[in-house]
């Protein structure tokens, strides 16, 4: 995981890509990315899990928000989005929910699919705050500091 | 516009009302000629003789003798300076520009005026030059000026500037040190202190005017200059035909750098190119055409002017937002405002190639994997001569797809909007403005369009569509002024009545600016500009009683106030007041009829004429009311920011 996401840092994409261990043999990564903001993503290599904890904080579960990311993230492995987008079910799968107020994403890796995972899992936030920047942009103003003009 | 001769209405404005005394049109006669008894009373509007006789006086050549304002006329009429946007003050400038018969429209605001000139560059590619007086004239451009630094409009600013005998002295009025009040908001400016090298600093204007990146450019010109007189060129220090202080060369790509280039698009399964300000300043329209044609790649724009690709190419990729995150390779061509990463919808896969003019910005923002320094129509040549045939079926399925989909939830916002039955929602708008323009009786490519407005435009940025260079003005790039719009309208159609480069197919065509109420306010006397230089433009100002942030502020009981005006407000009347006409819809099936009322007025009179539409500021809540205020992707139709 280390290595494809170093391949981000290093083409620029992320900025300060920072990476921790934490007790259990967890790593958590930080970096500044989209609306140059800090992420951070952690990985279980025990459970072989990539997760974004609260990767959209204040999203309450029968929000219309909520709705809308939890059918991004369903559909993308369905055959309504096209085959290079699609999750490769025998890959990786993807899940999300709310915990704690916030909108949290993971992504189970099955296999050495590692590289796999990160590219699909940073596609999938990419898009995810595409659908928040054209139909909840008062939230992302709220949340993540977007001009509201 | 200035060249008509023709003063009086061919019909009668009384009549008109009549017409639309039906509904919306019934108010109008308030606004025209008072009421009952009062009405006969009441003297006409009229535009004064003066300018049809302006408009059948021949331009002079200036020659010597010939003061400092004429010696800088003399060499913006050289340069082709298209037009000038001014209110009086710095007279003898603006009348040495007017004498040479550079078209000159005089408005009511230095700050609408200049935002003209802005407006009308952008969708001309040409320069033209906006004027102030000294002290308050000038700092009223202040906002134009930083709104056309941020679109890298190259706007020639000129100001009267008192006298260099009395600098520092505060003597008599408005005295200002001028250009450390421009600073970062041009790309280069000068206090005008030689008489004898107002002709240089005139070079070195426009040298930087039509080189590089553009930007505006700002000369104060104290008495001492503009009244100065020279009996012959000795006595001018520097006095040479543009060929001599200025080249017209751009630089070429280099073989190596294209080479690469190419390999990048062979590989590439989903590239894109995104096209900006700089395909447009530098006319290669057709290189670009070549290339996403030769090799199949799907074009995306973005910038203060759109249309350099049109919208009717299944490569068109504008309208498919959803397609965007899916490009493998991003080919930025002339994007001279640059995105940071996350800001454009491209996926963090992907790879960038940069093609601009200046190297000190390429990297900036967003990394690349390719550089190129280069004018832009030199390297889209040179990539569609060295590029090989390519298919890309599967992408532009997608794309295809991915605007299907966009075009289902605007048709789907649009029945939403409908089942609002006392108040016209955006939607509504937007929808039928589309139809209008794209999809009825006109021609798709012949209207231009200054799109403006803050929750509207959210609406109607999804409709708008461009099939030719300079169809759509974008009024809030970048900079995000909402308030010039009306005087944008102004540059708009300045530009399009006098058929000025991509324009002139369409000449004498009415325009259609689009504004909110919030910004409506701040330019709405240049509706008397647009009048009286019989400018016609269909003016839709969407009315919701507010300005657009008021859901901001809805729990904020002693704040809410700010953000609100009185309700259902008759800028309808306003214009009738002003020269122009008025339509004011409540409805949403009204919308479409006073839309084609006012643009056949609009174009057999010459005249604005502003639809008043009437919402409500609770279609801002999307629970009460969706789809509520929406947001954009970009590039493509919704972009602003960059």
């Amino acid at each position: 995981m280390t290595a494809a996401l170093q391949k981000y840092s290093d083409r620029g994409v992320f900025r300060g890509l920072k990476t921790t261990r934490r007790p259990g043999g967890r790593y958590e990564y930080t970096f500044t990315w989209l609306m140059r903001r800090s992420f951070t993503l952690s990985y279980d290599p025990a459970r072989r899990v990539l997760s974004f904890k609260n990767l959209f904080p204040n999203v309450t579960a029968r929000s219309p928000i909520a709705t809308a990311l939890r059918e991004v993230v369903a559909e993308r492995s369905t055959n309504r989005v096209p085959a290079h987008k699609r999750l490769d079910g025998r890959r990786v799968q993807a899940s999300c929910g709310i915990r704690g107020g916030g909108f949290w994403l993971t992504m189970r890796v099955r296999g050495e699919q590692g590289a796999y995972a990160v590219q699909q899992l940073l596609g999938l936030v990419n898009e995810l705050f595409l659908v928040l920047h054209e139909t909840f942009p008062d939230y992302v103003a709220a949340e993540f500091g977007l001009s509201s003009e | 516009m200035a060249g008509s001769t023709d003063c009086t209405s061919s019909i009668s404005r009384r009549n008109f009302i009549r017409k639309t005394v039906t509904g919306a049109g019934a108010t109008a006669v308030v606004a025209i000629a008072g009421e009952g008894a009062h009405a006969a009373e009441v003297s006409s509007i009229t535009i004064p003789a003066a300018f049809a006789e302006a408009a059948t006086t021949s331009p002079k050549r200036l020659e010597f003798p010939m003061t400092g304002a004429e010696v800088f006329a003399r060499a913006c009429k050289e340069e082709g300076v298209a037009a000038l946007f001014c209110c009086p003050g710095n007279y003898n400038v603006i009348h040495a520009l007017a004498s040479t018969g550079i078209p000159a429209f005089g408005g009511r605001h230095e700050g609408s005026m200049a935002h003209a000139a802005d407006a009308f560059i952008r969708i001309t590619g040409e320069i033209a030059v906006c004027s102030g007086t000294e002290g308050p004239g000038f700092t009223d451009m202040i906002c134009a000026i930083a709104c056309a630094n941020a679109a890298r409009t190259p706007l020639l600013v000129v100001a009267s500037n008192m006298s260099i005998n009395q600098e520092d002295t505060e003597a008599g009025i408005q005295l200002g040190y001028q250009q450390p009040t421009t600073e970062g908001l041009k790309k280069y400016g000068k206090r005008l202190i030689n008489p004898r090298r107002v002709h240089e600093y005139a070079g070195y204007a426009f040298r930087q005017l039509r080189s590089g990146v553009p930007k505006p450019v700002h000369l104060d010109f104290p008495s001492e200059v503009a009244s100065a007189k020279f009996q012959n060129a000795e006595d001018v220090e520097f006095f040479h035909e543009r060929t001599r202080y200025r080249t017209a060369s751009r630089p070429h790509p280099s073989p190596k750098d294209i080479a690469a280039a190419v390999d990048m698009i062979k590989t590439a399964r989903r590239p894109i190119i995104v096209s900006s300000n700089g395909v447009f300043y530098a006319k290669a329209f057709d290189a670009l055409k070549r290339l996403a044609e030769r090799a199949q790649i799907p074009v995306v724009e973005s910038g203060a002017m759109k249309g350099q690709f049109s919208d009717a190419s299944p490569l068109s990729a504008n309208a498919a937002p959803g397609a965007l995150a899916s490009a493998d390779l991003v080919l930025l061509i002339g994007q001279h405002c640059m995105p940071v990463v996350g800001e454009f919808a491209f996926g963090p896969d992907a790879k960038y190639i940069r093609i601009d003019l200046a190297a000190e910005d390429i990297g900036r923002n967003i990394p690349i994997d390719l550089g190129i320094v280069s004018c832009e129509k030199a390297a889209l040549e040179a990539l569609a001569d060295a590029v090989p045939r390519l298919t890309h079926d599967s992408w532009i399925a997608e794309i295809a797809a991915a605007r299907k989909k966009f075009e289902d939830q605007n048709a789907e916002y649009y029945r939403t909007g409908l089942t609002y039955p006392d108040a016209v929602h955006p939607a509504v708008i937007a929808k039928e403005l589309g139809d209008f323009l794209y999809r009825g009786k006109l021609p798709k490519e012949q209207t231009t369009v200054a799109s403006g407005g803050y929750g509207l435009a959210r609406y109607v940025r999804r409709e708008l569509r461009g099939f030719r260079p300079g169809q759509i003005m974008n009024g809030a790039y970048q900079y995000g002024a909402i308030g010039p719009d009306v005087a944008y309208t102004v540059g708009v159609s300045a530009a399009v009545q006098l058929g000025i480069g991509p324009q002139s197919p369409y000449k004498g065509h009415p325009i259609i600016s689009t504004t909110g109420d919030g910004g409506v306010g701040y330019s709405i006397m240049e509706i008397e500009t647009l009048a009286k230089y019989r400018l016609p433009a269909v003016v839709i100002v969407y009315n919701n009683n507010a300005w657009g942030t008021w859901s901001g502020a809805a729990r904020e009981p002693l704040a809410l106030p700010i953000h609100l005006f009185q309700e259902n407000l008759r800028y309808d009347k306003v214009a009738e007041a002003l020269g122009g006409y008025g339509e004011y819809v409540t409805k949403p099936a009204e919308f479409r009829p006073a839309l084609e009322r006012a643009y056949d007025l609009a174009a057999r009179e010459r005249k604005p004429v502003l639809i008043n539409c009437q919402g409500r500021k609770e279609f801002w809540d999307r629970g009460k009311y969706p789809p509520g205020m929406l947001g954009k992707i970009e590039p493509g139709v919704m972009s602003y920011y960059h």
